[in-house]
């Protein structure tokens, strides 16, 4: 096999991997509580700073805090779903938008106060290792995270569909009234889906953390790319996420390699393009299942 | 066993029920009928919690419930088989089902009510997982009556039933109706279809644009000539 195209097709699967712990979050909170939330890729940006402090203040390992990082914002996206968006989520789409475009600048405003502007990285032991298959190289990281990634995704698709919990959030999904009329507890029920949200950004602000660098500013990008992931796999199913999230890492790995300077604009292109073809996305609507 | 007196409801500003007074006595089954826009499905709406009243009151069993959230409104026995059905459209026929314990804890209980309730409608028990938005209307029906059922509540309120149904369909469902009506369930039938509610009920209420008409005996009601007249198109 060509050499470009068979590391290509590695670092579109590992790639696909981390896109997808960023975006299902994204997609949860989009698709059950309709809020497109834009401070999502702050989420991301805090559980890489959790990471990264715990690991160089007191050397955690960086995928020992993935828990760490998952519970704190966790508790953080339970409080402000509970004691802020909930407040306006029967208003429209654009009020719970302009709320987390809010939260997204006082929360980067914040971490640039107190941890600075400048870029940062977690470096461990491991962290330039790797293995390789013929000329083909994958680093430890890379595949750990991936593995954690798909790992952390399938234990979300187990939850929403076989716990009780999980079930009453896709029923909120589907049909607040006839939720509430089965007893389920609207607030806190929108509240620990949104915590679900930033949860899973965290540990993905985790992963990314140890295998590239971070700054205050680098969640706009992850809440874009999660933006057309959704788009493009369509809104409401984890499988929808996986596929938009590979058609992604395609377009970023390969336009990266042929046309580096227009990976972005490029993803666009093809998120304007099925929206034209396909406006339900790859995957068609569903719900959370 | 549901007591409501002088309750006001309405959508914001716009009122649309005044002044409603209504009993549904334990054991009893009840019709509340009225056309199209009368306010049936927003007084069943407050009763459940979805709404809260402007003013009045809804003691069931004593208790005042008017105002009370949702959730607590189901853990004391009411349940609604809503208007539209509004089944979990991409949940499959036992997820929704079993939605409807969703606020019990008695899991060897749920069990039995589980196997009850797919006794009754045994087409359901054919399509546990299909998913519930690819069922044909009459067995949506079937299946939102079941996950109702599966609430094990103590009054059940069935909001049109009927509508959009073959009477085939309607009568089948009806019979399983009566099969939980004597196994004890106090139950307020909500129907545009007067005829067929009069035919189930016990007592019935008449409500015409958000006010109480009429109420009394069935029986009576069907010989009634006004409503013979409003109402049966006779
Ligand atoms: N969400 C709402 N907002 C504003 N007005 C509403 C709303 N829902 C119902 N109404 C109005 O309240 C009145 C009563 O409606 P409701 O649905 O309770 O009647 P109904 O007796 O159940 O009618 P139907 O037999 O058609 O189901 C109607 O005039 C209706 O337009
Ligand atoms: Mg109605």
């Amino acid at each position: 096999m060509n050499y470009e195209l068979g590391q290509g097709l590695v670092n579109v699967l590992l790639l696909t991997g981390t896109l997808t712990l960023v975006a299902v979050g994204f997609s949860i909170v989009w698709g059950i509580l309709n809020i497109i939330n834009i401070a999502h890729g702050a989420f991301i940006m805090v559980g890489a700073y959790v990471t990264y402090w715990l690991f160089t203040l007191w050397g955690i390992d960086p995928f020992l805090s993935i828990p760490i990082s998952m519970v704190l914002l966790f508790i953080v996206g339970y409080i402000v779903q509970r004691y802020l968006i909930n407040y306006v989520i029967r208003a429209p789409l654009l009020v719970t938008f302009l709320i987390t475009f809010a939260l997204e600048i006082v929360i980067i405003n914040l971490a640039t106060v107190f941890w600075k502007g400048d870029f940062r990285s977690v470096t461990t032991a491991y962290s330039g290792a790797g293995f390789s298959i013929g000329e083909i190289q994958i680093p430890y990281v890379r595949l750990a995270a991936f593995v954690i990634a798909l790992l952390l995704t399938g234990l979300l698709h187990v939850y929403m569909t076989y716990t009780k919990q999980g079930n009453a959030i896709r029923a909120t999904g589907m049909d607040v009234d006839a939720a509430r009329l089965q007893g389920v507890k609207i607030a806190h029920t929108y509240a620990l889906t949104f915590a679900l949200g930033t949860a899973l950004a965290g540990a993905a602000g985790s992963l990314i953390s140890v295998s590239f660098p971070i700054s205050p500013t680098m969640g706009g990008l992850y809440t874009l790319r999660a933006f057309v992931i959704c788009v493009l796999g369509g809104l409401g199913s984890i499988p929808a996420v996986i596929a938009g999230s590979l058609v992604f890492a395609f377009i970023e790995v390969f336009s990266g390699v042929y046309t580096p300077g227009l990976k972005e604009a490029i993803a666009l292109l093809v998120m304007v393009l099925v929206l034209i073809v396909r406006p339900t996305g790859i995957a068609g609507k569903a719900f959370y299942h | 066993m549901l007591e409501i007196k002088n309750l006001n409801v309405g959508y914001g500003e716009v009122q649309v029920l005044w002044d409603i007074d209504m009993e549904v006595k334990e054991g009893e089954v009840v019709a509340l009928v009225g056309s199209n826009g009368a306010g049936k499905t927003t007084l069943l709406y407050t009763i459940s919690g979805l709404l809260h009243p402007m003013s009045g009151s809804i003691r069931f069993n004593g208790q005042e419930i008017a105002g009370l959230p949702s959730e607590e409104i189901v853990d004391l026995g009411i349940t609604q088989v809503p208007q539209g059905r509004k089944l979990f459209a991409g949940m499959t026929v036992k997820e929704n089902i079993l939605m409807g314990a969703y606020h019990r804890k008695d899991k060897k209980q749920i069990q039995k009510d589980y196997e009850f309730v797919l006794e009754l409608f045994p087409r359901m028990a054919e399509r546990l997982s299909q998913p519930a938005g690819s069922l044909s209307g009459g067995e949506q029906q079937m299946c939102a009556v079941a996950r109702g059922l599966m609430a094990a509540p103590k009054l059940l309120m069935i909001d049109e039933l009927s509508l959009g149904l073959a009477p085939i369909i309607v009568e089948n469902i009806y019979e399983a109706v009566s099969e939980v009506i004597k196994r004890g369930t106090t139950v307020l039938i909500v129907e545009q279809d007067v005829m067929l509610a009069l035919e189930q009920a016990d007592r019935a209420y008449v409500l015409d644009v958000g006010h109480m008409r009429m109420s009394g005996p069935a029986k009576e009601m069907m010989d009634n000539p006004v409503i013979k007249e409003a109402y049966l198109g006779l």
